[in-house]
Formats: structure tokens, C-alpha cells, sequence
């Protein structure tokens, strides 16, 4: 029977602790197209090859925290997240984070992972907010509900509502350090 | 300049070795030579409260001479907890790891409020401050000892996405542990007392850690 990728990728980086060079090399030929359709989707930008570079060093760096018993995908997605961050804080370049990414559908010929993995980001995005604050930016944004349906759920005004979305939104953006001008000039 | 990738996934294949994955039972060792060692100190020099040395008395008349530490033991062991699970990338700790603390300054409070409630101040702090800088340097030193030790041993092999987070809840666990082993000696059971002594001095590590890890 053979893996999926995810599974096979948990198998290659547990051979790769164990200090197998092939499987090793193997995931990491496979990390690539991997990193750089995860940045390219999230960079308004080209230029993503020194990132993946970066994030393929930090992953070789940082293998003994990979938990062996774990699943691999939320790993990488997290070290892959925190070079994008640096990046961002670094270069103040601008983050794309579809909130509605969630919905998609998993796609088999795309192993499921934007889907997944956004999902995740979010999840971590929103899990800074305060609770009431993150639910209504995933009932507007993520489930696509109107302002009064929204309004209608939480027992909030329209116009606290979109007050609440508005800071919310604001202070995501803060967070992973997009400097203010840049999206004060959207 | 950076190299093409092809070049880059050669080189850090070549020469590959084994690594040993982080384990929680590094820290968890770690944390048992400290408590170890931090009792063989409080008990050793300053003593253990008269009251423990006779296990049977402790356990039927006085309990709180036995609850003090194995309250301070669960803060520690909790917030231990938490710096294991932030420790990986993808990590996060739960709320309930970090609930000892709060739970012991709103206890104390609370006894302090009922004390002060029925008493007035003058009877609240009756047992006086004896032994609040022993117990107070106690916790700041053997916890700050602690970290400058375990950040080469563990700290530094970690890779999490909220290293100062991190630092603090590793600090919290052994300036707790540290309280612990202090309380085997410590008759002070006032809630006075743990407000002002033992809480700053578990207040202090975390500045100080914080500090360290700005």
C-alpha cells in the first residue's frame, strides 16, 4: 500500500534523525515545490527562493524538535510560518492570508495542504484575539456571513460589529509585524 | 551569496548524523536534579519545619504544612508542562498549565481578605516577616541558578515560536519547585506572608528571566 504524502514525509524525516542521508535528501527535494508554492501563495512577491533556502537551513538546524510521534505537516507548516514572519518583520513585506481558504475543499492532487495548513494559520491568528473578538471575524471573514447576520449572532450592533472585525483585523496584521503604512495605503 | 538549491540540499545531507529528538524527560530529569538539589540545600542548612519531621502529626493535625509544598510542586510541575509543550515549533501550551499560580494568589488573597475580614490587619499579620529574605533569595537564587544551567543542557535545543513565553513558564517551574522545597522548612502559613514573600520572589525570577530573554 503505498503513503500519502504527508505519512511519507513523516517516514523520511524520522530516517533522517536516525541520520539517513537518502530519505532525507528526498524529503527535503520534496519540501521544496512545497515551500514555495506555501510563500508564494502568502508574499505578494517573486522573490520567495532565499526564504525557502532559509526555512530548508532551519528545518536541517532544528530536526531534533520535529516529535517523531507527531505528524510532520504541522511541524514544517510552523517553521515554514516563523521564517515567513521573520521575513515579514525583516523586510516589512506583505502577508496574504486568504481567511476564506478554510472552505476550500481538500484537493487530493494538492495533498490537501493549502487548505489544511491555512486553516492552521488561522486558527493561530485568531487564537491571539480575545474569543469574542475571533469569532466574529471568523463568522464575517471565514464563514462569509453578513454584518447583521453576524450582528444577529452575537447580540452586537452592525456597527460594533464592523468595528470589532476592523481592530481585529488590525491588530492580525500588527502581529506578524506588517508595518502600518503598509496597509494604511490599501 | 546563496547557493542554488541543489547545491544547499547536497550539503546538508552530506555527512548527516543521528539527532536525538527533544524530549520532555530531559527536562523533566533536569527539573529533578534542581528539586533534588534545592532540598538537599533547604533541608541540609536551614532544616525541615518541626512539625514535618513527624510525618503521622503532619498528616492528621497540621496538613497544610504538607499542602504548602505540594502546592508550590503542582505550580512547578505545571508550568514545566507548558515550556515542554512550547518547546517545538508547532507548539502550544494549554491555559490550565499556567492556572496554579493564579489559583495560589487568589486563594492567599481570599484567606487574607477572611483573615483581615475577621480579625482586623494587626491580627491578619500577627506572625510577623521572620525569614523573608532567606526565603526570598532562596527562590531568586536557586531559580536563576537554575536557568543560566539549563539553557545550554535544553533551553537553546528548543526551537519554539514564543522563545520568551517559553523562558518565562521554564522560569515559573523552577522558582516554583524552588518555593517547594523552601515551604518543607518555612513555618510561615499565613496568606500574608506568601502574598508578600513568596509570590515577589517567584515575581522577581520572571522579571528577571524576562529581562534575560527580552
Amino acid at each position: 500500500m503505498s503513503l500519502s504524502q504527508p505519512d511519507l514525509w513523516q517516514q523520511q524525516m524520522r530516517a533522517a534523525q536516525r541520520g539517513e542521508a537518502e530519505p532525507y535528501r528526498a524529503l527535503l527535494t520534496a519540501l521544496r515545490p512545497w515551500l514555495s508554492a506555501y510563500f508564494r501563495r502568502r508574499l505578494q512577491s517573486p522573490d520567495t527562493e532565499d526564504l525557502i533556502q532559509i526555512t530548508l537551513v532551519a528545518v536541517h538546524e532544528k530536526r531534533h524538535t520535529y516529535d517523531p510521534t507527531a505528524p510532520f505537516m504541522p511541524w514544517i507548516a510552523a517553521v515554514a510560518r516563523h521564517k515567513l514572519i521573520d521575513h515579514v518583520r525583516k523586510y516589512g513585506r506583505y502577508v496574504h492570508v486568504e481567511l476564506n481558504e478554510m472552505n476550500e475543499p481538500v484537493d487530493e492532487a494538492s495533498l490537501g495542504l493549502p487548505a489544511t495548513i491555512a486553516r492552521r494559520d488561522i486558527q493561530v491568528l485568531l487564537s491571539q484575539l480575545p474569543v469574542d473578538q475571533a469569532r466574529v471575524i471568523r463568522l464575517h471573514k471565514v464563514e462569509e456571513l453578513s454584518l447583521e447576520d453576524v450582528s444577529r449572532l452575537t447580540g452586537k450592533s452592525v456597527a460594533a460589529v464592523k468595528v470589532i472585525v476592523h481592530r481585529g483585523l488590525k491588530k492580525l496584521r500588527d502581529s506578524v509585524g506588517v508595518p502600518r503604512k503598509v496597509y494604511e495605503d490599501e | 551569496m546563496v547557493k542554488p538549491p541543489r547545491d544547499l540540499i547536497e550539503r546538508l545531507t552530506e555527512d548527516l548524523r543521528p539527532v536525538k529528538p527533544l524530549s520532555a524527560w530531559r527536562l523533566l530529569g533536569l527539573a529533578l536534579v534542581f528539586a533534588a538539589v534545592t532540598l538537599i540545600w533547604v533541608l541540609g542548612i536551614y532544616g525541615m519545619r518541626p512539625e514535618l519531621s513527624d510525618i503521622e502529626a503532619a498528616l492528621t493535625q497540621t496538613r497544610f504544612a504538607l499542602f504548602k509544598p505540594l502546592l508550590w510542586g503542582w505550580a512547578g510541575l505545571s508550568a514545566l508542562h507548558a515550556a515542554n509543550a512550547l518547546s517545538r515549533p508547532e507548539g502550544r501550551c494549554h491555559w490550565s498549565d499556567l492556572a496554579p499560580l493564579p489559583l495560589i494568589l487568589i486563594s492567599q488573597a481570599t484567606g487574607l481578605w477572611w483573615a483581615v475580614a475577621h480579625g482586623g490587619w494587626t491580627a491578619a499579620l500577627k506572625g510577623g516577616f521572620g525569614g523573608a529574605t532567606l526565603c526570598g533569595l532562596t527562590i531568586i537564587v536557586s531559580a536563576c541558578v537554575a536557568m543560566r544551567l539549563i539553557t545550554p543542557l535544553w533551553l537553546n535545543r528548543t526551537a519554539s515560536s514564543q522563545p520568551r513565553l517559553l523562558r518565562l513558564t521554564a522560569a515559573l517551574g523552577f522558582a516554583t519547585l524552588a518555593a517547594a522545597a523552601y515551604a518543607l522548612h518555612c513555618p510561615m502559613d499565613q496568606p500574608y506572608y506568601t502574598l508578600s514573600v513568596y509570590l515577589p520572589a517567584v515575581g522577581m525570577v520572571l522579571l528577571i528571566e524576562g529581562w534575560q530573554g527580552r
